[in-house]
């Protein structure tokens, strides 16, 4: 069974992935800092990583590279309102070879849904 | 030195008179004089006739002296540096100096005689007769500023000064030529409204950004919360019975969620750090975004009965510009257009582009309810707006008009109550330097 991590320090963004990805059947495992994020993806396999941009201690740029040292391939979608002080890291972090795709928020259940699927079992299959 | 004109001496008539009086005198006793007699006569006479030549002389000399006086009087009457006029109690012009005649561009003959009034612009003309009754009814200096006719040119602005005689008959009246210090005073008005204007601008535009700092940081604490709510409401609905009595509730919660969220984009796009990512310039014909836009709103003005059309300038150019906050810019005012229309009668909007000048004028003219003049004033504020409740968030003009500045163009507004509204933006063909500064506040 595909395996998500959400990273995000609000918890009513952690419970929502839990409740709009419930039917999909992916396990999907929440936490709540950048910290407790790379202790769950050195612990486990994980194939898709939603990973909040702005959280207090280690911000969500620090976290990815932190993930790549890790693991160059994981799928990992940053989720954001496109805040200016971190789109520069974000740039910054392309140019530095990490991949990553970019979820804007707000999104509704089903472009959420969309989004999983697409990266989880190909674009066209949902 | 020229000899008195008012009365000629004429010799011949002279000597007739003095003839006629020496026949009136007695006549002599008639009796030869003695020698001794007629050389004391010869002796009187000629000491007489050197008395006359002395007082020949003085009266010579007074006149000279008097010729010298009136010379220097009318010097300084007619070379006075300011006109003066003296006027009887209608106004009247009795006499003028030359500097008078001067300042007017009239000769003195076409001016004596005549009415000062008529020279007085009509403008001015009720405060002057106002003038010269206080003159006349005052006895004390009086002071006024008004606006001269002058011969073919533009009008003489003149300081009058006048006062009436003793004999109360006339009024004496100095008139100095202002136009310049007008001139000066217009152009300081000028520039103290065009500094007023500035200064507005820069406290609406610290307004703005204070209001886009508050803005941005609330939106984005409530864009978490609206979100989850959106998610809840949703994984409710899925896991409700579609009979069920509170299906139609969630998705009453999932229509105002989503509602919320909408004002929070709006909000977001308003203030400044909404998007990190600034759209990108590209060249782009107007009318082609208005297509869209009409394409966009084609459901609601078919079903609102609305008539639209619109005529595009062949020459039309393309023009540097964000294209999304452009197509916002005609969406807004589009949007705007239809609501006034839904409670008129006639139905029409009427869109025009066109080039003007160095850019593009975009015209969307509605034939709607209208905007008073009280609210005209207001339509750009933030957070104005006259729509009921969940209609509008008086944001669209605001940012509209932001998004126009930062491209450096103006967005202008004609409305008249009950006949209809038309909005021009106009968009420069080139980017100009003042757009810069607009963007460290806005979005666009």
């Amino acid at each position: 069974m595909k395996r998500i991590l959400v990273i995000d320090d609000d918890e009513a963004v952690r419970k929502l992935f839990l409740l709009s990805l419930e039917e999909t059947g992916y396990s999907v495992y929440t936490v709540s800092s950048g910290m407790a994020g790379i202790k769950a993806f050195k612990e486990g396999q994980y194939d898709l990583i939603f990973l909040d941009l702005k959280m207090p201690g280690m911000n969500g740029v620090e976290t990815l590279r932190e993930l790549r040292k890790i693991d160059r391939d994981v799928s990992v979608y940053i989720i954001t309102a496109f805040h200016d002080e971190f789109f520069a890291q974000l740039k910054k972090a392309e140019e530095e070879g990490m991949d990553f795709d970019v979820l804007r928020k707000p999104f509704d259940r089903k472009q959420l849904i969309t989004a999983t699927k697409g990266i989880l079992e190909g674009p066209t299959s949902y | 030195m020229k000899k008195s004109q008012d009365k000629p001496v004429d010799a011949a008539a002279l000597r007739r008179r003095a003839k006629e009086r020496l026949k009136e005198k007695p006549a002599a006793t008639g009796q030869p004089l003695a020698e001794a007699d007629l050389r004391r006569l010869q002796h009187e006479l000629e000491v007489h006739q050197i008395e006359l030549e002395m007082q020949n002389e003085e009266l010579q000399q007074a006149q000279a002296e008097i010729e010298a006086a009136l010379g220097k009087y009318t010097d300084l009457y007619d070379f006075a540096p300011v006109g003066y006029f003296t006027l009887a109690g209608d106004g009247t012009i009795l006499a003028v100096n030359l500097t008078g005649t001067r300042l007017l561009g009239i000769e003195r003959a076409r001016l004596l005689n005549r009415r000062f009034a008529f020279l007085v612009s009509e403008a001015h003309r009720p405060a002057f007769d106002a003038f010269l009754k206080k003159v006349f009814e005052s006895q004390t200096q009086e002071t006024c500023e008004l606006a001269l006719l002058k011969e073919g040119d533009r009008p003489l602005y003149a300081h009058i000064e006048a006062i009436v005689s003793e004999d109360g008959q006339e009024c004496r009246a100095a008139v100095a030529d202002i136009t310049e210090r007008m001139r000066a005073d217009e152009k300081l008005k000028t520039a103290y409204a065009h500094l007023e204007r500035q200064s507005a601008i820069l406290a609406q535009q610290a307004k703005m950004s204070a209001i886009g700092v508050l803005v941005a940081g609330v939106a984005h604490e409530l864009n978490n919360p609206l979100m989850a709510m959106l998610h809840f409401a949703q994984y409710c609905l899925k896991h409700t019975a579609e009979d069920d009595r509170c299906y139609s509730v969630l998705q009453d919660i999932e229509h105002e969620t989503r509602r919320c969220i909408d004002i929070v984009k709006n909000l977001l796009t308003f203030s400044h750090s909404g998007d990190g990512r600034k759209e990108k310039y590209e060249l782009k014909n107007p009318a082609e975004i208005l297509e869209r836009v009409v394409r966009l709103l084609s459901y609601r003005i078919e079903k609102e009965g609305v008539s639209i059309t619109s005529h595009v300038d062949e020459e039309t150019p393309k023009i540097p510009m964000r294209v999304n906050a452009i197509q916002d810019v005609i969406l807004n005012l589009l949007t705007n257009a239809l609501d006034a229309l839904v409670e008129s009668k006639k139905k029409e909007v009427h869109i025009d582009v066109h080039p003007d000048g160095d850019g593009v004028l975009l015209s969307i003219a509605d034939s709607g309810i209208g905007i008073s003049p009280e609210v005209l004033g207001n339509i750009y504020d933030p957070f104005f707006t006259t729509k009921p409740v969940g209609k509008g968030t008086g944001l669209g003009l605001s940012l509209c008009q932001s998004i126009i500045h930062a491209h450096g163009g103006e967005i202008t507004c004609e409305s008249e109550p009950d006949k209809g509204t038309v909005f021009h933006a106009f968009i420069p063909t080139q980017r100009r330097k003042g757009a810069k500064r607009d963007e460290t506040h806005f979005s666009y």
